[in-house]
């Protein structure tokens, strides 16, 4: 009996690293919004912790964007660091799903020596709406009866074999050496039922034919088992996908000829091309060809976009081809980049007047230890109960984020020593090794004079100034001449 | 290539290494329609091709004769289908539909060809599960005639490893009424058809 559950346990986590492909981000333990059917927030869900009111706006925001009626609408995510601002908005793009795109990007992203600051939002605008079309594709379904690969003995590329079969026939099909990688990639063996896209190659496993239920016993809590398809193995599909206005209007600006040979990268995009798609994508929209999915702009620190993109917003945000805009900011009162005008969240009066504002509150304790639990869990960090709570308290006095990237250094530390869970010492140790904005602030306050530059205040030690200034103008002199040559 | 719904289509004509090549374009949907007739008047190719929402081109599909070979080895996915499967050869004659199967070395027991009435489609079923085939006449989808049984003849020919198994599918009346009044769009689109090369004046 034990031995039964043993191998099983192992063979689940075995499946469980391999799936995982990603690393670990910031937020990669958003999984959703965390909301009800009725759109109501659970306390806990998703990965999503507190903020209630924010996230049964961001609810209300959801439905709007997937009725898909509204455009141009803004929503404007305020708050303090660390409130959870941009895990809303990664939450609102796993609730919207793959099919409605979702853009995000920061403020500062815009600024670039390669297009005007203007070029890139449109462009990040034209990546938020898409265009669903219809196309019919083939596709190969079947049982996989025996994959076979020849290596050529001088070398070469592989050749093999692969039957496939359906209830009702059978078919031999010779492989290219990519073909053979991409099986081998996805492991696919007999017994397993597939399907391959004819125009992209793409394999998908569906999961084990019944028929092979009882070969073996090894087989994981995830081995899901299928019927064999019927009928013919090759299938006409109607299969719909979704490309962005973007997309489009790269494919139709390449350029030409021998200058494609310099056209890396897609650069600005001809207002000319633009119009064009527009009238061509209206065109479908009558002939039902194709569905507008309007979809989500999302832009961080929204305070970098200085006064020309503010109202360069103001005029895009009144098209029907707009996105919603979702914008996010942690200033308060701020001067408007590009002016000595100060305003609310640093962003012009009539711009935040077209906005609708959800403003996110600081986390209480309760929802910071149960924010850890969840990093905790994220990170494969198991954790002593008593150290969690000095945690959060750590947590509560300096930030949430410095204490979320203490997981992971006080894990190492409890692996150092052998120990299965983190305790208090760890904790300890690594708040003695990595200091906090706030206590870094003291110190440095504490032992400004020994810094470097901090001359230029107090104005004494003349000499050692001197010598520095020089050295440093040397070395720009140097490098003048390396750009002449 | 089933559609019924085609405007009327430009329709040019272009003798070619004895053979008479009937090119017509169906305006603005898109459709092209290209057929190769012998010198006794049989239809020895027939293929369609269409537009996609982008107005990308999409493959030729034979109605009836093969595609050329290595056709389409230029799809990314580097695996095509052995030439060791049963394959299907739509062909013409001028009294039955022919469809030709080659590589089946099973007795003519094997094979039963019935009409699924409800989709409107012939199925070919082996007994011994190796090969499989849900098909449809398109020249009498587009005319909105039922597929009967009744019509269906099968032969093997397994001597000399020729193996290769023949349905005939007769024609019915409105079919055979249709493919003449065809011919006289053929003649009239011939007439300045010319053998050989185009004239390209250099002037």
């Amino acid at each position: 009996m034990s031995d039964i559950k043993l191998t099983n346990t192992t063979s689940s986590a075995e499946v469980r690293e391999l799936t995982r492909l990603e690393r670990i981000g910031a937020h990669s333990h958003i999984r959703g919004l965390g909301l009800d059917d009725s759109l109501e927030p659970r306390d806990v869900s998703m990965g999503m912790v507190g903020q209630q009111a924010a996230r049964r706006a961001t609810g209300i925001v959801f439905k709007m964007i997937n009725e898909g009626k509204i455009s141009g609408r803004a929503i404007l995510l305020a708050g303090r660091p660390g409130t959870g601002k941009t895990a809303i908005a990664m939450g609102l793009a796993q609730a919207l799903g793959e099919d409605t795109p979702f853009t995000t990007i920061a403020g500062s992203e815009i600024f670039s020596l390669e297009m005007s600051k203007t070029e890139a939002l449109t462009q990040a605008f034209r990546r938020s709406i898409g265009v669903r079309i219809m196309e019919e594709s083939e596709i190969i379904e079947g049982e996989v009866v025996e994959i076979q690969v020849d290596t050529p003995a001088g070398g070469g590329e592989k050749t093999g074999r692969l039957t496939l079969c359906t209830t009702e026939m059978e078919t031999v099909y010779d492989l290219g050496a990519k073909m053979i990688e991409a099986l081998t990639k996805e492991k696919v063996t007999a017994g397993d039922v597939i399907t391959i896209d004819k125009a992209s190659g793409r394999i998908n496993k569906l999961g084990r034919s019944f028929t092979r239920s009882r070969d073996y016993d090894a087989t994981g809590a995830q081995t899901r088992f299928v019927q064999c398809p019927e009928g013919e193995l090759q299938k006409r599909k109607e299969v719909v996908h979704v490309v962005s206005l973007h997309e489009i209007d790269v494919i139709n600006s390449r350029q030409q000829g021998f200058l494609a040979l310099f056209a890396g990268d897609t650069g600005e995009i001809k207002s000319e091309v633009r119009e064009q798609i527009d009238q061509k994508v209206a065109e479908w929209r009558e002939e039902g060809k194709a569905t507008i999915v309007p979809g989500v702009l999302f832009i961080d620190e929204v305070h970098m976009l200085d006064m020309e993109c503010f109202s360069w917003l103001n005029r895009a945000l009144e098209s029907d081809m707009a996105p919603v805009l979702v914008i996010a900011t942690n200033r308060g009162i701020a001067k408007i980049r590009g002016t000595n005008y100060k305003s609310p969240h640093g962003i012009p009066i009539d711009l935040l007047d077209r906005l609708m504002i959800i403003s996110t509150s600081p986390y209480t304790e309760a929802e910071t230890k149960k924010i850890l639990i969840i990093r905790c869990e994220e990170e494969d960090v198991e954790m002593a109960e008593d150290a969690l709570d000095l945690l959060t308290r750590i947590a509560m006095e300096t930030s949430l984020r410095y204490a979320i990237h203490m997981i992971i250094a006080a894990s190492l530390c409890a692996a150092k020593r052998k120990a299965p869970e983190v305790q208090i010492e760890d904790i300890k140790r690594v708040y003695s090794l990595f200091v906090d904005v706030k206590r870094s602030t003291q110190f440095l306050m504490e032992y400004q004079k020994e810094f470097m530059f901090n001359e230029l205040d107090n104005g004494d030690d003349e000499e050692d100034e001197d010598d520095s200034d020089d050295e440093e103008e040397d070395m720009e002199e140097d490098e003048d001449d390396g750009m002449d040559e | 290539m089933y559609r019924c719904d085609l405007p009327l289509g430009v329709t040019t004509a272009l003798k070619v290494a004895g053979r008479l090549r009937v090119q017509t374009s169906y305006g603005k949907t898109g459709v092209e329609r290209v057929e190769e007739w012998g010198a006794d008047n049989t239809l020895l190719m027939r293929r369609w091709r269409s537009v996609d929402t982008l107005d990308n081109a999409q493959a030729w599909e034979f109605e009836i004769g093969d595609a050329a070979p290595n056709a389409n080895n230029n799809t990314p996915m580097s695996m095509s289908v052995s030439s060791i499967n049963p394959s299907f050869h739509p062909r013409n004659s001028s009294k039955h539909f022919l469809f030709h199967i080659i590589n089946v070395p099973w007795p003519i027991d094997n094979y039963t060809v019935i009409c699924d009435s409800d989709k409107n489609e012939l199925i070919l079923r082996t007994h011994n599960k190796k090969y499989f085939k849900r098909f449809k006449i398109p020249s009498l989808v587009r005319l909105q005639i039922p597929h009967d049984e009744q019509s269906l003849t099968l032969e093997h020919r397994g001597e000399n490893n020729e193996n290769l198994l023949i349905i005939s599918y007769l024609k019915p009346p409105q079919i055979l009424i249709v493919e003449e009044s065809e011919k006289d769009v053929r003649i009239k689109a011939m007439k300045n058809a010319k053998d050989g090369d185009v004239d390209c004046k250099q002037s």
